[in-house]
């Protein structure tokens, strides 16, 4: 077996590059959206802060569960994953303009000039203030800093043969309690940063709604980041057609879990037809918005569900990345679908500050990302070994 | 080339001990030319379909047409009472509510996919077969317990008696029987 191999794929390195410059760009294009119009600027960042914070946090879950479950799968992507979870300390730094423009951005419960009028928020009030929300929202950044950390050290652990029994046991034995208080940490900041946008709404399933959406996103991403580099890769074995298939199995299954917690909501609601739920549906079907839904049913459920059906298309990088690049796309829309209609309700609007927010933050994370998968061997040290056999003539 | 006939050979038999040496006599007999052979094994061989050269069969079709006909026919039944056969004013909706028809089109959908993977493996795989000749030989009954076994029929275009008899002999079995009819 080749030994551990620290450094980017050259390809990579050029990519972190590029997306540092776009990050800085965009992020210079958020200030001046900021100077010319800052409350729509602190709404479009909402949109990138989501959409890249969910992409580190999908990370968390698949790393806990392939140290829970094991498998051939996990190996070729774990190194990416836990790069991409430890990004949490940089997107809780990226937090502060949000912290900064609670009031442009949560109105509805922290501008105590439109809460007036509400007496069910005013109600919510012992939690949905400002200084609680800052509160939690550092609990939760704090918890997944350690978590992140403490995920990272271990792997590395694993990686010596003197201290890997010892890492195994412990992230055996914590795993399954960590992944529980994720789902808990998840669930909450689901809550306060995106559903506490119509405070008078709520839906019990929205944390496991956004968190399907993250981890179907961090496998599709990190799916993207592997497939394609098979040649650069130390052990090009862990990604060869058949584990790319069980990477792709997983996709399949990742795509049906987004699609049944989107339809457990919206079928309740529907159902229920309640006056204090239905709005939130209401403002999403009307003057554009419903295309955008129409678009996420077609494209992040019905056509990555059939492509996943077919082997041929699982066993292949091309086609697999091609796919999961597709997901990554529409779970951007999808988070502008959750977030902005709460702003402009029943008409579909595009601000130039959305695009720009989403590059700069992206361009940063990836820069950061990237910069961290290639401080650690690429593939982690107990991989299981190559198969001897090989299929020689049997394809 | 034709095959030569054998009215009373069904095809010859290397039985083996361990998975390791059947794979690889599997995988020599196919680089070798056999294509007329199956292996059994009590347990599940991971590489050894493709070995002998098994390629994919109509089965996933089959049941992705399953799913299909589940999936609308599961659809329609629900449209056809709600809207044509008995339409009922639940709440104000409307009588097509189809959201509330998917629960029901999913279970039907996974329903009719999975039966159709059971009759349809059954159909294409010749199930169930009272009478095959590999059970003629003695030592077969073992191929459920705790022995491997590679048959070369005597149906190949390459099949010879005698010639196939010393190249499975040369593939390490721990015998190589007859199996007649």
């Amino acid at each position: 077996m080749s030994g551990p191999t620290t450094g980017l794929a050259p390809s990579l390195q050029r990519s972190r590059n590029i997306a540092l410059l776009a990050g800085l760009a965009g992020m210079l294009g958020c200030g001046i959206g900021y100077a010319v119009d800052p409350t729509q600027t602190l709404r479009s960042y909402l949109v990138g802060y989501c959409f890249w914070t969910g992409i580190a946090l999908g990370c968390f879950p698949l790393i806990l569960i392939h140290h829970l479950t094991g498998g051939r799968w996990g190996y070729a992507v774990r190194r990416p994953l836990e790069a991409g979870a430890l990004t949490i300390p940089l997107m809780a730094l990226l937090f502060v303009p949000l912290a900064l423009g609670i009031r442009a951005i949560y109105g509805a419960w922290a501008d105590p000039s439109q809460m007036a009028h509400h007496a069910v928020v005013l109600a919510k009030k012992p939690y949905l203030n400002e200084a609680f929300f800052l509160q939690r929202s550092a609990g939760y950044f704090a918890f997944w800093t350690m978590l992140a950390l403490w995920l990272n050290r271990l792997s590395r652990r694993q990686d010596n043969p003197a201290t890997e029994a010892g890492a195994s046991r412990w992230l055996g034995t914590f795993s399954g309690p960590a992944l529980l208080l994720h789902v808990f940490a998840v669930s909450f900041a689901s809550v306060d940063w995106i559903m506490s946008l119509e405070p008078e709404w709520y839906s019990t399933i929205f944390g496991p709604l956004w968190m399907s959406g993250q981890v179907l996103t961090a496998f599709a991403f990190m799916i993207l980041v592997v497939a394609p580099r098979r040649d650069e890769m130390p052990r090009p074995d862990l990604t060869a057609p058949e584990p790319l298939n069980d990477l792709g199995n997983l996709l399949l299954a990742f795509v049906m879990l987004w699609a049944y917690a989107n339809l457990s909501q919206f079928l309740i609601i529907w159902s229920g037809n309640l006056p204090e739920e239905i709005p939130w549906y209401l403002k999403r079907m009307k003057g554009g918005w419903e295309w955008v839904g129409v678009a996420l049913i077609v494209f992040q459920f019905i056509l990555p569900f059939l492509v996943l059906l077919h082997r041929e298309n699982k066993r292949s990088p091309a086609r697999l990345a091609r796919l999961a690049s597709l997901i990554v796309v529409m779970n951007l829309l999808s988070t502008y679908w959750l977030i902005v209609p709460s702003f402009t309700p029943g008409k579909f609007t595009l601000a130039w500050q959305a695009p720009v927010a989403v590059v700069g933050i992206g361009g940063i994370w990836i820069s950061a990302f990237l910069w961290l998968l290639g401080r650690t061997p690429v593939v982690p040290g107990n991989a299981p070994e190559p198969e001897a056999h090989h299929h020689e003539g049997a394809h | 080339m034709k095959p030569i006939p054998h009215p009373d050979l069904y095809g010859l038999m290397a039985e083996y001990h361990e998975t390791g040496p059947l794979l690889e006599a599997a995988r020599k007999a196919y680089a070798d030319g056999f294509r007329r052979m199956d292996a059994f094994s009590p347990i599940p061989v991971e590489g050894l379909a493709e070995a002998i050269g098994f390629e994919r069969n109509a089965l996933p079709k089959v049941v992705f047409a399953g799913g299909l006909i589940g999936c609308f026919g599961g659809f329609f039944m629900q449209w056809y009472s709600a809207v044509v056969d008995y339409p009922l004013n639940i709440g104000g909706r409307p009588f097509n509510s189809w959201p509330a028809f998917l629960p029901i089109t999913f279970e039907t959908t996974v329903l009719c996919a999975s039966l159709s993977a059971v009759f349809g493996m059954i159909a294409l795989n010749g199930l169930p077969k009272p009478y095959h000749p590999v059970f003629n030989v003695e030592s077969f009954e073992l191929a459920s317990r705790s022995h491997f076994f590679l048959c070369v029929q005597s149906d190949d275009p390459k099949f010879d008696r005698v010639a196939t008899r010393a190249f499975l002999e040369g593939l390490g079995p721990v015998a190589v029987h007859e199996v007649g009819f």
